[in-house]
């Protein structure tokens, strides 16, 4: 079974889709993202179920998560990963617009493996989406069973 | 049997002084009158024996009324004199006898009353008294002398007793007719009668001394005084009548000298065994009766001391009870009047009370009603009295509350009593109304009784209505105001992160095809975008400030103030900054919180002086009243008066963006933090003169939220 590298972006946001694309794209990593609207299509990814049904097996090596995102927000799908014995060893990143210390709060309680705000100032973006993918998808080491492919 | 009651009593003694007194006068006085009438049988009793000299019966008259005079009690101090006079001068008469017959002197006295014919027996010296009479007046007188004074008794009485034993052996001579003892000189002229009265007179001086000196031998109460009395008599009578026996036995030659001498000493021995003998039983008869009595007496006394000691115990009981009583009573007084006082307070309290204040029985009956139950439920006093309660209650209390003084009386356990219920009222006209029952009961006797305090809470009723109405109001549009800022945060902030974002890629991409000003507006897009990102992270801030937990605690304001200093310290670098700096107290509140308002002060001082060639900030403290007031003090370009109460608005300023940089956010920051602290914000200046800005925190250890 082959490892896939590849990250998770779930945003419901195309500009935002699109600025992080460009900042991975810097550091040749946008090719391998997968990029779903909302938290349900996050979810029917990582089951492989829906328009993912027939996606090759195997899970992605990091999760880019929203907060705010229409019929399932990224707590959501959070709690669903952490919940599931198969998925919780995959790394998640929640991306979001400002540090809210009650989403915060819950994040970590959810047990999320990152919490990054996304910086106003269009450089600084730029920056720190390279480092969570470079860091993410590129230096981390995870265990092999995280990438079980699950049917 | 010796009996101690046979001591002689002052009386008998007192008649025996009397009676030698007498016969010594009466004698002293028929001698004289033989003298003058020449009366032989007056002069010497048995004629042919020696005749009473007429100054012999002179001084027995003499010696006679002296003993009269002082053995009497209530002689005066003139007649006592008399008596003394008397016993000296018998005592004189003898003595100077005496110094005749030794000196051979003649003082003419012998012959001084009446002529002694010569020839008469045994008489060398016509009218003298013999030497043995002389020498008994001088002890006589000298002993009724003595008998005056209290030291002197005891030596009177041996000069009495002396001159009793001289008569005693004149007496002898004479009842045994022994030839050689009256016929020594010195006794041969002693008449019969003039022994007889010597013993007499000196038995009754002897009775005189009435127990004292050495008469108390024999006239005490002891029982040595008792033998005295009963064996004295016997050791004189029984040998003189024995010896005058023997001496006439011998006489009449029934026996001779030996045989009468030996019978003599037989007949002793057995009197005197025969006495001792008797005197022996009677003392230990004595003796084992008085160890009777003894016990009988240590009897009696174990019995009185135990019943003394039983009355003591009772005594001390019944002492001990009275006490308690007393106690008691006083107690019971003290209660009674504390308990009237009481009473009083309460009527008093009663009656003036707006409050209403009912009473119950047991049963749920109203005992009393005051005026403030009357205003409350509108019924008069005489409308309730013996009612049940249940009048007062709404129909659908009425239940719970029989079912409850029921319980109350049954088990005593109630669940109103001792606390303050909400309950509702029903007046005379049907209305209800909220009120608050305070219940309490008591008891009197078997019977219990419960008053009730009711307070009409209509009012706070209203008003916490109200209160509630407002807080839901609140608590709505805070969630409302929460929801914004979350919005705020999210949703506002995304799109300016896009026109920045988009703006730099079009930059990147299309920079080099725009001319000066088409990169003169790019960059206007660009920091309009970074200008809102700074609004909307300030507006984030404020209010964080207002709805974020406090948590306080004492703040060093010294350390903070450092601390603040320390980090505006880029923004003065290269400037000639002057602070000054007081000592600031110790506070209580939240120091995340308050440093932000001394960020946002000195700041602000650091900022509006920047056109200042020298900068000087002044920051400081006192204490007014019940808070300690802060103020930093700018030489900066300060501000138009007029626009003051602006100065903590939210995004007000009273500068322009081009001149000085800010949003606005940071005196409406200082403003709702020392508000949530319990204090006030307020600022002073001019234009171009500097500023003032001040505010206050409370001077507690508590801080309310």
């Amino acid at each position: 079974m082959k490892d896939l590298k590849n990250i998770l972006l779930a945003e419901d946001s195309p500009e935002d889709v699109q600025l992080i694309l460009t900042a991975l794209a810097e550091d040749n990593l946008a090719n391998d993202v997968v990029v779903v609207r909302d938290g349900a299509e996050a979810l029917d990814y990582l089951y492989c179920r829906g328009q993912f049904k027939e996606r090759a097996a195997g899970n992605p090596v990091v999760i880019l998560l929203d907060l705010k995102m229409p019929k399932i927000d990224g707590l959501g799908v959070l709690r669903t990963i952490k919940a599931d014995e198969k998925l919780k060893m995959i790394p998640v990143v929640m991306l979001t617009s400002s540090r809210e210390e009650p989403d915060l709060v819950e994040s970590y309680q959810l047990g999320v493996n990152a919490y990054v705000v996304k910086p106003v100032n269009f450089q600084e973006f730029i920056w720190a989406v390279k480092q969570l993918g470079v860091f993410w998808a590129l230096l981390n080491e995870r265990p092999r069973g995280s990438v079980n492919l699950t049917k | 049997m010796i009996n101690q009651t046979g001591r002689p009593s002052i009386f008998s003694l007192r008649f025996v002084s009397q009676a030698g007194s007498v016969t010594a006068i009466v004698v002293g006085f028929l001698v004289l009158v033989g003298w003058m009438l020449d009366i032989a049988a007056l002069k010497s009793v048995i004629p042919g024996l020696a005749t009473m000299k007429a100054n012999t019966a002179l001084a027995f008259i003499l010696a006679g009324v002296s003993l009269w005079i002082l053995q009497g009690e209530h002689a005066s101090h003139h007649t006592r004199r008399i008596g003394q006079a008397s016993a000296a001068i018998v005592a004189l008469a003898g003595l100077l006898t005496l110094s005749e017959y030794l000196l051979g002197w003649n003082w003419g006295l012998d012959q001084l009353l009446f002529n002694d014919p010569s020839g008469t027996v045994g008489i060398y010296h016509p009218g003298r008294m013999s030497p043995a009479t002389a020498l008994n007046f001088a002890l006589v007188g000298c002993g009724l002398l003595l008998h005056e004074t209290r030291r002197g008794m005891m030596f009177a009485c041996y000069l009495v007793l002396g001159a009793t034993v001289i008569s005693l052996v004149a007496l002898v001579g004479y009842t045994y007719g022994v030839e050689s003892l009256h016929a020594i000189n010195a006794y041969s002229t002693m008449a019969l009668h003039t022994t007889l009265t010597f013993l007499v007179l000196c038995g009754g001086i002897l009775a005189a001394h009435q127990g004292q000196g050495l008469m108390g031998v024999v006239t005490g109460k002891n029982i040595g005084s008792a033998l005295g009395r009963r064996l004295l008599p016997l050791a004189i009578l029984v040998p003189l009548v024995l010896g005058w026996l023997l001496v006439k036995g011998q006489e009449a030659g029934l026996y001779g000298m030996g045989f009468g001498t030996a019978i003599f000493a037989v007949l002793l021995v057995i009197i005197f065994v025969t006495v001792i003998g008797w005197t022996a039983r009677s003392l230990s008869q004595f003796d084992e009766e008085r160890t009777r009595a003894e016990g009988a007496l240590e009897r009696l006394a174990k019995t009185l001391e135990q019943r003394v000691a039983e009355r003591t115990r009772e005594l001390e009981a019944s002492r001990e009870a009275a006490l308690n009583m007393m106690e008691d009573a006083e107690e019971a007084r003290e209660k009674a009047e504390q308990g009237a006082s009481a009473q009083a307070q309460l009527a008093a309290i009663v009656v003036s009370s707006d409050d209403a204040i009912i009473s119950a029985d047991g049963s749920g009956i109203i005992m009393s009603w005051n005026k403030g139950a009357q205003r409350l439920f509108g019924y008069e006093e005489a409308e309730v009295l013996a009612k049940p309660l249940p009048l007062l209650m709404p129909e659908r209390y009425r239940d719970a509350h029989h079912k409850g003084m029921e319980r109350m009386l049954s088990t005593g356990e109630s669940r109103v009593i001792g606390k303050s219920v909400e309950l509702h009222g029903l007046r005379k006209d049907g209305s209800e109304f909220p009120l608050e029952l305070s219940l309490s009961t008591w008891s009197m006797g078997q019977r219990t009784f419960f008053s009730g305090i009711i307070r009409d809470i209509t009012e706070r009723k209203r008003a916490e209505e109200e209160v509630r109405h407002l807080n839901a109001q609140l608590i709505t549009v805070n969630k409302e105001l929460e929801a914004f800022s979350y919005s705020v945060s999210h949703d506002l902030r995304a799109p300016l992160r896009h026109i920045n974002g988009f703006t730099e890629l079009l930059k990147a991409h299309e920079g080099s095809r725009l001319d000066a000003t088409g990169q003169r507006y790019m960059n206007t897009i660009v920091n309009s975008a970074k200008r809102m990102g700074t609004l909307i992270d300030d507006l984030l801030v404020f209010s964080l400030m207002g709805k974020s937990r406090m948590r306080t605690g004492t703040v060093n304001l010294d350390t903070l103030v450092r601390d603040v200093m320390n980090d505006l310290h880029t923004e003065v670098n290269g400037r000639e900054v002057s602070w000054h700096v007081d000592n600031l107290p110790e506070v209580y509140g939240d120091a995340t919180m308050l440093r932000q308002v001394w960020v946002n002060l000195m700041g602000n001082a650091v900022k509006y002086t920047r056109t200042r060639a020298r900068t000087e900030i002044e920051i400081g403290s006192r204490q007014e009243g019940e808070e300690h007031v802060f103020f930093v003090r700018d030489n900066g370009v300060g501000f138009d008066p007029q626009y003051g109460d602006k100065l903590f608005g939210v995004f007000q300023r009273l500068h322009h963006s081009d001149e000085f940089e800010g949003t606005g956010v940071g005196l409406a920051n200082v403003r709702r933090i020392v508000q949530r602290h319990g204090g006030r914000t307020w600022a002073e200046g001019r234009v171009d003169s500097g500023a003032v800005f001040y505010f206050s925190l409370p001077d507690r250890k508590e801080q309310p939220e």
